[in-house]
């Protein structure tokens, strides 16, 4: 069940995210720049991470009419993100953020539903990997989800009190991932060793 | 540090923020909780499921041995108890001093062997006939059945009729045994336990769709009674209908007709499976 083409995609879009929140956060730890610009570095990150994830979720969710849905409102969200940030660079855009965390919420509440729908042998398992990522993610969206609501409310130094909460639902999540990785490893190993050799030892004479 | 700064009661989206965070943690921890107890009552559900279908499967295959034992020794008892003392009857009339004897004595020991030997030959044409019968082998399942059908009538404890509506192609001829074994299953056990004193049998198909009808007006089988005798230890008959069904991806109901007179016993094959099953043989 893990080890489809399409799951392998997944995780291989799940590895990007979590390379390009750490390329994100370097940034923002180690140059002056993106100190200076952090509010337009966010911003981009918002627009890395809900693609990625979208995607990902492309991937897993197999129902066409949810696949139509990811792309239609991909669509309007890329638009909206661009024509709002056209004009203004230096401001961080709340409601991109938590108009994605909604989108990603949803995407991770249809990913149950489809497989609680699904029959047993393909249905949810908690050493699943890619149901680790899934409430990864919905763990990530469920501490961040208010943050990015009320982040445009909130004072600089406000912000960056608060932003811890973010810094510890990343490690959360990512702590998820690296399980989850594990646990595909794990059992794609354990697969891949053959469970025994039937050899037929009796010669054709004996037959 | 956060927590206190956001309790503070000057600080409203703080208290937001923070109350909003919790419930939302809370409201993912349930979700992830309802989720896997409620897939792991699914799974235990399911596994019962299977463990029961395989102890029905064990029943039925417990059943079929049991039947194919009997058969087996129904044979046996045939051939020891009546083609064994006919022969060594016909050996006796042809034994060392039979060229003693004068002409007259040895013609008339050759003639008494001879009837001996040809009923021998009836009785084992007769165990060979039971166990597949020719005219099926030969002509068809409509046929078999008349012929089984014109037996039971020929008896005079029955009127026993058949019509089949559109038989122009015949099914697989392991198809067809399978079939016929489960009619004179069930026409058995009309004869042994109903009291009927009519039994009429139709033959139709819809579609894909291949039924055999038996109705009879004795004392007869509702679903219930078949599933519940189908699980017990008891009727081995009904049981062996079921893995023979099994075979052939049939169904088979029973039920009383619509005017509360007549049982009905339908048998629903599908003609799709069949010829699945025979290209996948192929």
């Amino acid at each position: 069940m893990c080890c489809s083409k399409t799951h392998i995609k997944g995780f291989w879009v799940i590895f990007f995210y979590s390379i390009a929140s750490l390329i994100s956060d370097g940034f923002l730890a180690t140059s002056e720049w993106a100190t200076e610009h952090k509010f337009f570095l966010w911003n981009i990150f918002t627009f890395v991470e809900y693609s990625l994830l979208s995607y990902f979720f492309y991937l897993t969710i197999k129902l066409r009419i949810v696949r139509l849905t990811i792309i239609v409102i991909s669509i309007i969200f890329y638009i909206v993100f661009f024509s709002l940030n056209r004009t203004n660079h230096d401001q961080y855009n709340s409601f991109l953020s938590f108009i994605s965390e909604v989108v990603i919420l949803a995407l991770c509440l249809i990913y149950f539903i489809s497989k609680m729908k699904q029959p047993v042998e393909d249905s949810i398992n908690i050493f699943n990997p890619e149901f680790l990522i899934v409430i990864a993610l919905l763990l990530y969206v469920a501490c961040t989800l208010f943050l990015f609501i009320i982040a445009n409310h909130l004072s600089v130094k406000e912000m960056n009190e608060y932003w811890i909460i973010t810094n510890y639902s990343n490690i959360l999540t990512n702590i998820l991932f690296s399980t989850a990785f594990l646990l595909y490893r794990y059992q794609n190993k354990k697969s891949a060793t053959p469970e025994s050799h039937s050899v037929d030892y009796t010669s054709p004479n004996d037959r | 540090m956060v927590l206190l700064q956001a309790l503070s009661p000057d600080n409203n989206i703080s208290m937001v923020l923070f109350f909003g965070t919790i419930g939302m943690l809370a409201l993912t921890i349930g979700l992830i909780v309802f989720i896997s107890f409620h897939q792991r009552k699914v799974i235990r559900y399911q596994q019962q499921l299977q463990r029961m279908e395989q102890d029905q499967q064990k029943t039925l295959l417990n059943a079929s041995i049991r039947l194919q034992e009997e058969e087996r020794q129904r044979i046996a008892a045939d051939l020891h108890d009546d083609a064994g003392p006919l022969l060594a009857t016909a050996r006796l009339y042809l034994n060392e001093n039979f060229v003693n004897l004068d002409k007259q004595t040895q013609l008339q020991s050759i003639y008494n062997a001879k009837q001996i030997i040809d009923d021998t030959i009836q009785l084992i044409r007769n165990i060979s006939h039971s166990l597949m019968p020719p005219t099926l082998k030969n002509f068809g399942l409509e046929s078999a059945v008349n012929d089984l059908f014109q037996k039971i009538s020929g008896s005079g404890s029955m009127n026993a009729s058949s019509r089949f509506h559109d038989y122009r192609e015949r099914l697989k001829a392991e198809n067809e045994l399978i079939i016929f074994r489960i009619i004179q299953e069930l026409v058995n056990n009309i004869l042994k336990h109903s009291n009927a004193s009519f039994i009429h049998l139709t033959q139709n198909t819809s579609g894909q769709r291949f039924f055999i009808r038996l109705h009879h007006d004795g004392r007869g089988l509702t679903q219930n009674d078949f599933e519940k005798l189908g699980k017990s230890n008891v009727g081995l008959g009904l049981k062996n209908i079921q893995s023979r069904l099994k075979v052939l991806q049939g169904k088979i109901f029973f039920e009383k007709d619509m005017s509360q007179t007549y049982y009905k016993v339908t048998i629903e094959l599908n003609r799709e499976d069949e010829l699945k099953t025979a290209n996948g043989s192929n």
